[in-house]
């Protein structure tokens, strides 16, 4: 028996479309977002800030909760000129851009003088003072392995580096998996011209802002990761 | 073993080292001079060139001299070009076969296997079976000193990093000197030699500097403290333990450290750095070798060591702790890395090309 055709009017057809359109565009226009609610991971982080009074740790997700403690500023490292060594922290959840952590420590090996005296308990930071480092090739939409590429680099290379560390903070975190927003990168950079920014990445975004979802976290400063 | 003369060779070249055999020229000139057979005359041809014999021993020349004579299809003085090698020191004669070994042609190479040439043929024989000294070394020459590198590059190298090096690039050749990942209370030691070789004409530059190629276990997860108190591994209880590294290679569910297998690995230039400097990383998925049974060393004990593809391009070439403290920390969980109070003049005799390649071989300590 011949498959039979079907034929759909030309005027539904076209509404569907041009929904669809404006739905698809909508979506575009919205960033990627970390899950809603509390969600537990478990990554090695770098806190980021530069205020010399620290950065606070908080009994809550947000600003209204206690401080519990503080974690000591990027220092320049004794050891290697012009290196800043950041503090090292446990990722455990986040919720609403914060991050719940847990043994904070200092680097010794990269500053190059005793650690620094510090909060090691549990508590909350913002996300907006954290970094990761990611030794995975590509950042996605989603936290998944098959989730759409929104950012990579060459072939080969990795996304682990300086520069992208730098300008680096956290939305998000499931599992083994970190969202990064990223930018703005300096101009004339060199591993922003080897950079491929899908549009997804940078939708709902300002200008030079892009988010992904990256994996393969590597939690150690001073040297790269062989195994996830 | 006597007491170094200091004013010989200089301070860092001690005596018994810098000088060969002490009747080894007056050897050499005796065996020139005599026939090789009764009653035969002196055949010069089948002799090492007098211009050879005049000052310290230059490799290359000696191989390419030792691969005419051989190819010519006469027979060949071997007591003679046997002599002239006894006239180097005895640490440095295996590269001078290692130098005469890559020069030898395809005519040559036959005409070692005759009878009449096995003295010859064992010498070169052995150098091909037996890996390279990676020890210190004194060269009399820094000639002799790229020859002799230059040798073991060309001999371990890919064909395509041959090329390159031939092309004058810029190339880097590790000798790795095994060590137990326990060693130095599990932070690594800066004992493998890195030398950076270029070509330049029919004579190049070499350039030694300390280098780490095998992890320390301070990263590894057996020296991780466990909920009782102690380590997960009795064996690391000397190790300052930092961080776990490594994928479990033999599913005992442990985290197993690796370091590269030896090789060739074509490296370039990362974008933006590592580690507060630049830093190389290759765009091919590494293979690494897994310390699975977690003796610290990296045996073919060690059941199902091969990992060819979790390790991705990890291992980076990039700067380490400074070695000029009394107890060095290499920063090494199985990356290439170098001293950081050397790293700049690494970055600087390397220069800035588009990509090196790295061969890394296995020595003979």
């Amino acid at each position: 028996m011949p498959p039979v055709r079907k034929s759909f009017p030309v005027l539904p057809a076209a509404v569907i479309a041009s929904v669809w359109s404006v739905v698809a565009a909508g979506a575009q226009e919205r960033p990627i977002e970390a899950p809603p609610g509390e969600a537990a991971c478990a990554i090695g982080a770098f806190v980021t800030e530069t205020d010399p009074a620290g950065l606070n740790v908080r009994s809550g997700p947000g600003t209204g909760f206690g401080i519990v403690g503080r974690l000591p500023p990027v220092t320049l490292s004794k050891e290697i000129d012009g290196l800043s060594v950041m503090v090292e922290v446990e990722i455990t959840a986040s919720a609403k851009g914060w991050f719940r952590i847990r043994n904070a420590r200092d680097n010794a090996q990269l500053t190059g003088a005793a650690e620094r005296a510090m909060y090691g308990g549990r508590g909350w930071v913002s996300g907006q003072k954290l970094t990761v480092k990611t030794q995975s090739p590509a950042g996605r939409a989603q936290p998944s392995e098959k989730a759409a590429i929104v950012l990579g680099t060459e072939t080969g290379l990795t996304l682990d580096n300086d520069g992208l560390r730098a300008v680096g903070r956290l939305i998000g975190c499931q599992g083994k998996w970190a969202l990064v927003e990223f930018g703005p990168l300096p101009a004339g950079d060199a591993l922003g011209q080897r950079l491929d920014i899908a549009p997804a990445a940078q939708s709902g975004l300002p200008q030079g802002r892009f988010r992904a979802w990256l994996n393969q976290i590597c939690a150690i400063q001073e040297t790269s990761c062989s195994g996830f | 073993m006597p007491w170094p003369d200091l004013t010989i060779g200089g301070r860092d070249q001690p005596s018994w080292i810098i000088k060969p055999r002490a009747d080894a020229r007056a050897h050499l000139a005796v065996v020139s001079d005599q026939p090789t057979a009764k009653g035969q005359p002196v055949v010069k041809e089948q002799r090492p060139p007098p211009w050879l014999e005049e000052r310290a021993l230059d490799f290359a020349a000696f191989g390419r001299q030792l691969n005419k004579a051989l190819a010519g299809h006469a027979p060949i003085d071997a007591k003679a070009w046997l002599a002239l090698v006894e006239t180097v020191p005895w640490a440095l004669q295996d590269y001078v076969w290692r130098a005469a070994d890559i020069r030898l042609g395809k005519a040559a190479k036959a005409a070692l296997r005759r009878r009449d040439n096995r003295v010859l043929y064992e010498q070169i024989e052995a150098v091909r079976l037996c890996r390279p000294d990676g020890g210190k070394l004194y060269f009399q020459t820094p000639k002799q000193e790229f020859d002799a590198y230059a040798a073991v590059f060309r001999r371990f190298a890919s064909p395509m990093a041959r090329a390159y090096f031939k092309g004058g690039m810029v190339s880097l050749l590790s000798l790795r000197n095994e060590t137990s990942t326990l060693a130095h209370h599990g932070e690594g030691s800066y004992d493998d030699r890195l030398v950076v070789l270029r070509r330049i004409g029919s004579t190049g530059m070499s350039t030694i500097f300390p280098i780490c190629t095998e992890p320390g276990a301070q990263y590894s997860q057996r020296a991780a403290g466990k909920p009782g108190g102690g380590r997960q591994d009795q064996r690391y209880g000397g190790v300052h333990f930092n961080k776990i590294d490594g994928e479990d290679g033999n599913n005992d569910k442990i985290k197993d450290l690796g370091r590269l297998i030896e090789g060739t690995y074509h490296y370039y230039e990362k974008p933006n750095g590592h580690v507060g400097a630049r830093a190389f990383q290759t765009k091919i998925t590494q293979v690494v070798e897994r310390d699975t049974d977690g003796d610290g060393r990296f045996t073919t004990a060690d059941p199902n060591r091969i990992d060819a593809r979790k390790a991705g391009t990890s291992m980076f070439i990039h700067q380490g702790g400074k070695d000029s403290v009394l107890e060095p920390d290499t920063w090494s969980a199985g990356c290439q890395t170098i001293p950081t109070n050397r790293y700049k003049a690494f970055l600087a005799t390397v220069g800035k090309p588009a990509s090196l390649f790295y061969v890394l071989v296995n020595a003979a300590r």
